[in-house]
């Protein structure tokens, strides 16, 4: 329920069992990778603990960042071609990488199959060719059909010959205006808006000439390289006969592949997830450092992977050496990756707290605040036993069938506390005559809604200024924690002004007179003023303001008015909670109202049902992104600060585009630097 | 929709904007610098080209990269402007982003070509893919200028460009350049039938003079370094120049010699572009810009409303970078003041 624990691994291991150490630590998916290089620099690689290797110790000094000298491109390419030639899915499949394999025995047999299928496969693509070159033919010939001469021999003249092609229309005019000047004879036999065909007739001596002149008219023209007797009529009819006989041969060259296919199916896939694993052991490679015989590798380690990951080691590599270091023992400014861990309930929150930042790894996890309170806000403003449930299904059905259990998760969670909330509401599609409410109706006593949803902003707020105490003194931070505005006096300030408030209002005593109530307020006020010089002092740091002391002091004023105005408007926010409560019943009402007045009973249902995925549609959504504005404005100012990176461990995705482009963009950078550098 | 509606927006912004060009006093203090770090260090603190390399860190900073950041200025004025049109006068305008592209291809095609070196041709696409689609990984893969063109499949420079693909290595470069830029006017031609007549002509005296000597300086390289025939000279020039039309291009292609055709081009306009003497190669270019340099400038200080002052501002902004990569030149190769004048567009 927390930012776990991480630890820092540092292995060092024999250079010929880089690749099996890799596939391992992929295999486990629990290392965040760390440059070894940038740690050896910073004299942070613990290799004086490694006294057991004198070996890996001598060889220190020449270590360097490892370079892959690997070349898996052609190999993909062919896995690749195997790949959308058979139409296979591209998917990892584990059970393939948890076998004992050589990848070079692998390729081996990629390449025989892969022969073997280019063979079939191309003879099928030149078939393909061969008829579009006929249908092209066929369409050029079509302009010709009236020509009464045999085609044969008009090819076949000895001093003169023929061509035809297309030329685009805005050089139809270029030449045009030249005529004079070109030595062959063109007719037009077709032209529409963008082009022509030009049949042309050139003298064999000066075909070279005209040829440079036509290719500068960008003449496109056709290879006509079959040969028939007779009239272009009787050309096209020969034509056809062969594309006929063409789609007969693809036929059966298909279903020789498709045999091939249904035997190596599960080869291929097998192929695909194991080239994938090698994209992966190359990029975890770019991390570690090398010497001849010695590899080091850095990263970071959640302590509840830790064992696994070790057994995983253990059983395999006999020789390697694994120091595990604690975060305290590290050097400063060295920050460990945050994972958030949850419950089933919260996991899907994490991504709303994402998407505002990630905690860093010093900071509470406000998960399971977020998620909690988020469920509460959005029960409460869309509270319905109907709609809930539907929304739950919407939810469900995005996270098993849709694969987005973010989204999915959280919908599906917010259909429950609305389903809870109908019940309390009493309220079914909006209907209010099917079951009683548990707690209240909430159009019948609209002040008490309203006041319920302030005094459970007041909670929350509270909570969050809580959140915000504990991160600062996971900080240290005086100035935050105790005399900022979300600090102790802040709370303080807050708690004192709505005590007094609401005495005022409910007319009763006050345990002080009002007066020392006042005063107390503005030594508060003052407090958050002098918030920098104040938390200097009890720190011991000097100079006592960062900045020019009048700037401190008119920033600081503005700030007293800040404060008091975003206390009353942080509060008050929360009035929406009530207010979409009675939205929700009010335009369930427009919507009953406009159903009685339709003609019949199918019409109101219609409309009824319409009013329904409306509500939900539209109103949902507000109320998702009203509660999101509460969760991220009002409450994750106070405490949240989101300034962390994210725990990415080395591990396989299913898709082997995003490890290529991440491969891609190191290889780049590497190369933007090296031309910095030059 | 009346012309006023239409560019007094825009015109305006134009105005304000060119508060931000280069003075002639910058020109002077650029020229007396020493280096590439500081020429980029004065850039960065005085004008507003600072944007766009104000966190890098200057020390070993190269010409290609300050030419690169220099290039984004020109795209940035090109995003703050293109907000101004709409409808066909959007499409047009974007042609300028193709102008740049073709730019960036172009000096692709140089590196590829010339300098055999590929190693940073990524850095150097600065505009590519700002006007359509162009697969830039696919070109900075390309080893040659036609596996360039392979690349560019499907795109609008496709028709234009593939039939050089069989034509020779040692033409290609020549003959890729040239089918880019009949690519951009007839791309540019299409899109400016569609604007209203007065904008049209407004377009053309500007441009128009720009294919005019286009033209002059296709042929004239044409006939002197690769002896194409007449017919393929006249088949690649471009369309619509402002005082010649066709016959008169006629006439020049099919001149008998090189004396021949400067002779022709002694009574027009452009017989700046042949000085015969030694200067002529070198200068050629510089006097195209320079007598669109003027131009433009008078174009945009008449001020009217039509294209004729965006047109002439995204010129002279053009103008200023090339003389901003030209005075670091050289300043690399130690020129003085008098010297590095010679290379400059604008005349100081």
């Amino acid at each position: 329920m927390a930012v776990e624990k991480m630890e820092m691994i540092n292995i060092i291991g024999q250079m010929d069992e880089v690749d099996d150490v890799a596939k391992n630590i992929i295999l486990s998916s629990s290392v965040h990778m760390v440059n070894a290089i940038t740690e050896i620099n910073q004299n942070n690689f613990p290799i004086l603990k490694a006294q057991d290797n004198v070996d890996a110790l001598l060889d220190f000094n020449y270590i360097k960042q490892y370079n892959s000298q690997k070349n898996l491109q052609e190999i993909e390419r062919k896995v690749e071609g195997l790949l959308d030639i058979f139409e296979i899915k591209r998917r990892v499949k584990f059970k393939y990488l948890n076998e004992e394999y050589d990848f070079k025995e692998d390729i081996r047999e990629i390449n025989e199959l892969y022969e073997v299928v280019r063979e079939k496969h191309e003879k099928v693509s030149s078939l393909y060719d061969e008829s579009k070159n006929i249908e092209k033919l066929e369409q050029y010939l079509r302009y010709l059909r009236h020509i009464n001469v045999n085609l044969d021999e008009v090819l076949d003249m000895k001093y003169i010959k023929m061509k035809l092609g297309i030329i685009p229309k805005y050089n139809v005019d270029k030449l045009k205006k030249n005529y004079e000047n070109i030595s062959a004879i063109v007719f037009k036999v077709f032209s529409d808006i963008d082009m022509a065909v030009v049949m042309a007739f050139v003298p064999k001596p000066v075909e070279i000439e005209v040829d440079r002149v036509l290719m500068s008219l960008n003449f496109d023209e056709i290879n006509i390289n079959v040969k028939f007797k007779g009239t272009p009529s009787n050309w096209i009819d020969m034509l056809s006969q062969r594309k006929e006989e063409i789609k007969r041969e693809i036929h059966s060259i298909r279903s020789e592949l498709s045999e091939i296919k249904t035997k190596s199916f599960k080869k291929i896939e097998m192929y695909y997830s194991r080239l994938i694993m090698e994209f992966k052991i190359e990029e975890l490679k770019n991390y570690i450092a090398c010497t001849n015989e010695f590899f080091y590798l850095t990263g970071w380690v959640p302590f509840f992977k830790k064992r696994n990951l070790m057994k995983r080691l253990e059983k395999n590599h006999k020789n390697l050496i694994v120091i595990f270091k604690e975060t305290k023992d590290l050097r400063e400014g060295l920050n460990p990756p945050t994972c958030l861990r949850n419950g089933y309930l919260l996991t899907p929150f994490q991504s709303i707290v994402k998407m505002y930042g990630i905690p860093s790894y010093n900071e509470l996890d406000p998960t399971a605040f977020v998620g909690i309170s988020y469920m509460l806000l959005f029960g409460a403003m869309f509270g319905d036993v109907g709609q809930g449930l539907v929304l739950f299904l919407i939810g469900e059905i995005l996270n098993r069938f849709k694969r987005r259990p973010n989204l999915g998760g959280v919908l599906a969670r917010l259909g429950i506390s609305s389903t809870i909330f109908g019940f309390l509401y009493g309220s079914v599609f909006g209907y209010e005559d099917i079951i009683n409410a548990l707690v209240v109706r909430p159009m019948e006593d609209i002040n008490l809604m309203l006041i319920a949803a302030i005094v459970l902003g007041i909670v929350l707020l509270s909570i969050g200024y809580l959140y915000n105490f504990i991160n600062s003194y996971k900080r240290r931070d005086v100035e935050n924690g105790i005399f900022s505005r979300n600090g102790v006096v802040g709370l303080s300030f807050y708690w004192l002004i709505l005590y007094y408030i609401a005495a005022k209002v409910l007319d009763k005593e006050t345990f002080l007179p009002s007066g020392v109530i006042t005063i107390i307020l503005i030594i508060l006020l003052i407090v958050m003023v002098l918030k920098e010089p104040l938390s200097n002092l009890v720190k011991g740091v000097r100079p006592l303001y960062s900045e020019s002391v009048s700037d401190y002091y008119i920033e600081g004023g503005f700030g007293i008015l800040e404060t008091l105005l975003s206390l009353l408007s942080n509060t008050l926010s929360f009035i929406r909670v009530g207010a979409f409560a009675i939205n929700h019943v009010g335009l369930f009402i427009a919507f009953a109202t406009l159903a009685k007045m339709m003609a019949n009973n199918v019409e109101s249902a219609a409309t009824m049902v319409l009013g329904n995925i409306i509500i939900i549609g539209l109103e949902g959504l507000i109320v998702f992104i009203q509660g999101l504005r509460l969760e991220y404005y009002e409450l994750f100012s106070k405490y949240f600060s989101g300034t962390g990176y994210e725990y990415n461990p080395c591990c396989i995705t299913s898709y082997l585009d995003d490890i290529k482009k991440g491969i891609l963009s190191k290889i780049t950078k590497k190369q933007s630097t090296l031309v910095s550098i030059e | 929709m009346n012309n006023v509606v239409k560019f007094s927006a825009v015109n305006t912004k134009i105005q304000s904007m060119s508060g931000k060009l280069l003075k002639e006093e910058d020109y002077k203090k650029i020229i007396a610098l020493k280096s590439t770090r500081e020429i980029a260090a004065y850039l960065r603190d005085n004008t507003f080209y600072g944007e766009f390399f104000k966190d890098i860190d200057l020390s070993d900073i190269h010409r290609d990269e300050l030419e690169r950041h220099l290039k984004q200025g020109l795209i940035s004025h090109m995003d703050k402007l293109i907000h101004y049109f709409n409808g066909n006068y959007r499409s047009f305008f974007k042609c300028f982003y193709m102008k740049y592209e073709i730019y960036d291809l172009k000096k692709a095609a140089r590196m590829i070509h010339i300098d055999k070196s590929y190693s940073n041709l990524r850095e150097n696409l600065v505009f590519a893919g700002k006007y359509r689609y162009i697969d830039v990984e696919a070109i900075i893969k390309a080893k040659s200028i036609a596996e360039i063109i392979y690349a560019l499949k499907d795109t609008v420079y496709e028709p234009f460009l593939k039939n050089l693909i069989d034509g020779n290595e040692k033409e290609s470069l020549f003959r890729f350049e040239m089918a880019l830029d009949r690519a951009f006017f007839s791309v540019m031609e299409e899109n400016v039938k569609k604007l209203d007549k007065r904008d049209q002509s407004a377009f053309f005296e500007l441009y128009g003079s720009y294919i005019d000597m286009l033209n002059l300086q296709w042929i004239y390289r044409g006939k002197k370094y690769y002896n194409l025939t007449p017919e393929e000279l006249f088949n690649y020039t471009i369309n619509r120049g402002l005082k010649f039309n066709y016959v008169k291009i006629k006439e020049f292609c099919y001149s008998n010699n090189i004396q021949d055709f400067i002779n022709k081009t002694k009574d027009t306009p452009y017989s700046f572009m042949f000085k015969e003497n030694e200067t002529q190669e070198i200068f050629m270019e510089r006097r195209m810009n320079r007598y669109m340099y003027f131009k433009t400038k008078y174009a945009k200080q008449r001020f009217k409303l039509d294209l004729s002052v965006v047109i002439a501002y995204m010129d002279l902004i053009e103008f200023e970078i090339k003389d901003i990569i030209s005075m670091i030149e050289n300043v690399r190769y130690g020129m003085n003041f008098e010297e590095t004048k010679k290379y400059l567009i604008k005349a100081i």
